[in-house]
């Protein structure tokens, strides 16, 4: 199986390299031929790392230990759905998956071209497709192979970090791969349509679903990789501003901006360069991520170390860079649309607006994670910038992001009339008056939480005030009852109010920010059996210890009762695990989450006489954060899912 | 047995890959009816566009971000745009049909 994997991947390389050759040769000769042979030929790329990706599978469930890639990932005793899993777990397999994956999505794009009239395009989206296939296979064939056999024969593998034991860390690299590699799709049609001069918004409508798609993915992925930390790093927080965690997080920004500006491009036909270049910064972003994860250059705790192919992925990032900026220069006069902007007061500004803050917060994030690296380079010392830089920076441009969020709905395309604003602006702006009074009458009193709170308020009134102002219309023109016209107006006008429903679960996530962070109760303490620890209204009461086997592992838990004004409401188990293979201890974070708050209790020692230390933190709101993330996800699925077609006569 | 199965497998593909070049040449841009299949389909993209956009200055009317002298404005620009793109629409698709009889 060793063999037949290592000749799939360079089948795989072989389908791609020709699919670029057959393409180039079939637009310089302007014969259909050829560019109908290249298109298969990328089919055929698809179907060889799909064999690739099946042999590696094999080998992890066969234990085949011989091959370094299982040996360092997998063991024996590695329950079947991590043994599974572990494909990606590392630099070698998570760069097969990626290639895998964006050949089924070049596939997949072949397929959906099956019966376009426009064939301008699409051979120039196969050739970058198949462009960037090549330069992965390229690199698993002659750089990085997971298919590398070690000179003996281990009698077992070294195993699966027990980290990555976590449900949660099993579905985030997938998922943030899934992301970065969509985007693929939009840039390889960008530069299509800046190679053919094609100006207007069809590269567009026809990426939208994989732009929305790649930006579910990410939006995923983060959210699974701050839930990861959260439950299984043990430190009480989720997001820490680490380079790899900034890695995925800046092409998002990117590509949220790339989202609301695209709208504008549909809707009017303007910012064609801005959304070019949008487009390929957050293509640029999402391989200079993959970079920093694989190069070494940055400590981080996710990163794959020093894998040397650091400088593979430059020269590739520098090709991309120098061929796109290059196009975008050259068809600037033809992209470029006069009088873009008829007022400062529509919803289009506000929307260059909120672009201006999500590019901001980009550059500030990607200058912190790049510091360290720079300021070797120019000073000969790495210096670090640590949370209080990001937070500094990153929190007042988010408070004016959730402002905007709340202001862009309120203002009509085109233009807008100072009567109208003041009329929409009414409601919403009273209801986030009424929470600010409510909330500093309930003692809060620390002004970026007042503040922070108070707009997301506003932000949730205009959410409401526009849900309520267009089902009162409906049933003003269809004579529907309110509970009919509400689920019939949500379901034909879901692109929309799919954005409204992300709007909205961002506003759950900044309630969820805020909260576990201004209002964070942390404690530490050492206790006997019987003995208790006080944190906010609850105490901890150290009641049973336990150690037993299960699995690939020895568990080590103390039983906590968990009471508030001396009421047992609960209890806990804080855990200590003894990974057998791995041969390293982990902390098991123990978790009592409310809508409220989440007590959360690690046990970071456990002495000889059956003591044990616990670290246990209050986390006000935190909850809102996962249930916020979701409705963002479930309101992006909302809005690409496809209307259905009338046939045109 | 893995091996030769394999062989089997990419030999097919090079062969399914291939086979468009054994045929006709097929000149991209000469394709019949190609360019005028594509100024329909923009056309139709725009007109959809223009529809929606007539659909959207309702909508912002009813739920109160346009005026009514806006809303007049934007309702009739987009109404003649409407007009023009099935004007154009009707004019490509009676040459359409024209140059579907003669072939």
């Amino acid at each position: 199986m060793v063999t037949f994997g290592t000749l799939s991947q360079f089948a795989a390389l072989a389908f791609s390299l020709l699919t670029m050759a057959c393409l180039l040769l079939g637009v310089m000769r302007d014969d259909g031929r050829w560019v109908q042979a290249g298109r298969r030929c990328l089919v055929s790329v698809a179907a060889c790392a799909t064999l690739a990706s099946i042999a590696l599978g094999y080998l992890f469930l066969s234990n085949n230990f011989q091959v370094e890639y299982v040996a360092s990932y997998s063991d024996r005793a590695l329950p079947l759905f991590y043994k599974l899993t572990a494909f990606w777990a590392g630099q070698k397999g998570s760069l097969l998956f990626w290639a895998w994956v964006l050949s089924l999505f070049s596939a997949l794009v072949v397929y959906n071209n099956r019966r376009d009239p426009d064939s301008r395009l699409t051979p120039y989206v196969y050739l970058v497709l198949g462009g960037t296939l090549s330069f992965f296979l390229f690199l698993l064939c002659v750089v990085s192979s997971p298919f590398d056999l070690l000179d003996f024969v281990p009698k077992d593998g070294q195993g699966l970090n027990p980290m990555l034991q976590n449900p949660g860390m099993v579905f985030h690299p997938p998922t943030l791969f899934l992301g970065y590699i969509g985007f693929t799709v939009p840039f390889a049609y960008a530069i299509a349509a800046m190679t053919t001069g094609t100006t207007d918004a069809s590269w567009i409508k026809k990426t939208r679903a994989w732009n929305v798609l790649s930006w579910i993915f990410l939006t995923v992925g983060i959210i699974l990789g701050g839930q990861w930390a959260y439950v299984e790093l043990g430190w009480g927080g989720y997001w820490a501003w680490d380079p790899v965690e900034n890695a995925s997080f800046i092409p998002w920004l990117a590509s949220t901006a790339f989202i609301h500006t695209a709208i504008i491009q549909e809707r009017r036909g303007i910012m064609k360069v801005w959304n070019m270049a949008l487009i390929l910064l957050t293509f640029l972003l999402c391989i200079f991520g993959t970079y920093l994860v694989r190069s070494g250059v940055l400590q981080s705790v996710h990163d794959f170390g020093a894998t040397g192919l650091g400088g593979y992925f430059l020269a590739f990032l520098a090709i991309a860079t120098i061929g796109g900026v290059y196009l975008l220069a050259e068809s600037y006069r033809q992209f470029k649309t006069p009088n873009a902007l008829e007022s400062y007061l529509s919803r289009e500004s506000t929307f260059l607006f909120n672009n201006v803050i999500l590019l901001a917060l980009a550059f500030a994030t990607l200058l912190g994670t790049v510091f360290p690296f720079l300021s070797e380079a120019i000073t000969g010392n790495k210096v670090t910038v640590g949370q209080p830089f990001f937070n500094q920076v990153n929190t007042p441009l988010f408070l004016v992001l959730i402002a905007i969020t709340g202001v862009c709905p309120l203002i009509g395309w085109r233009k807008a009339s100072p009567e109208n604003l003041r009329k929409n602006f009414l409601r919403p702006a009273l209801f986030a008056l009424a929470a600010a009074v409510v909330l500093f009458a309930s003692g809060i009193r620390m002004s970026y939480a007042l503040l922070s709170f108070t707009l997301c308020a506003f932000v949730a009134g205009t959410i409401l005030q526009e849900f309520v102002l267009a089902v009162l219309s409906r049933k003003a023109v269809t004579g529907e009852a309110s509970w009919t016209a509400a689920p019939r107006l949500l379901w034909r006008m879901r692109r929309r109010y799919g954005g409204h429903l992300v709007h909205l679960g961002l506003v759950l996530v900044v309630v969820g920010i805020t909260g576990s962070s201004a209002f964070k109760l942390e404690a530490q303490g050492t206790l006997s059996k019987g003995e208790s620890l006080a944190i906010g209204e609850y105490e901890l009461k150290y009641e049973n210890f336990r150690k037993y086997e299960k699995l690939n592992r020895t568990i080590y838990a103390a039983t906590l009762g968990v009471f508030t004004d001396g009421a047992r409401i609960g209890s806990l188990d804080a855990e200590r695990r003894y990974y057998v293979n791995a041969r390293q201890p982990t902390t098991e974070v123990s978790l009592r989450s409310t809508l409220k708050e989440d007590l959360y209790v690690t046990m970071p020692g456990i002495s000889r006489n059956g003591d044990i230390t616990l670290k246990v933190a209050v986390n006000p709101l935190l909850v809102w954060i996962w249930i916020g993330g979701g409705l963002m996800v479930l309101g992006g699925i909302l809005a690409i899912i496809p209307k259905r077609r009338r046939e045109t006569p | 047995m893995e091996l030769p199965i394999l062989f089997f497998l990419v030999a097919g593909m090079l062969v399914y890959s291939l086979s468009p070049l054994f045929g006709p040449r097929k000149s991209r841009s000469d394709e019949p009816g190609a360019e005028l299949r594509r100024r329909i389909a923009d056309l139709d993209a725009e007109k959809a566009n223009t529809l929606r956009a007539i659909k959207d200055v309702e909508f912002e009317r009813a739920t109160g971000k346009l005026s009514d002298e806006d809303h007049e404005e934007l309702h009739s620009l987009y109404t003649r745009k409407a007009a023009e793109i099935l004007a154009d629409l009707e004019t490509l698709r009676n040459e359409a049909d024209r140059a579907d009889d003669i072939r």
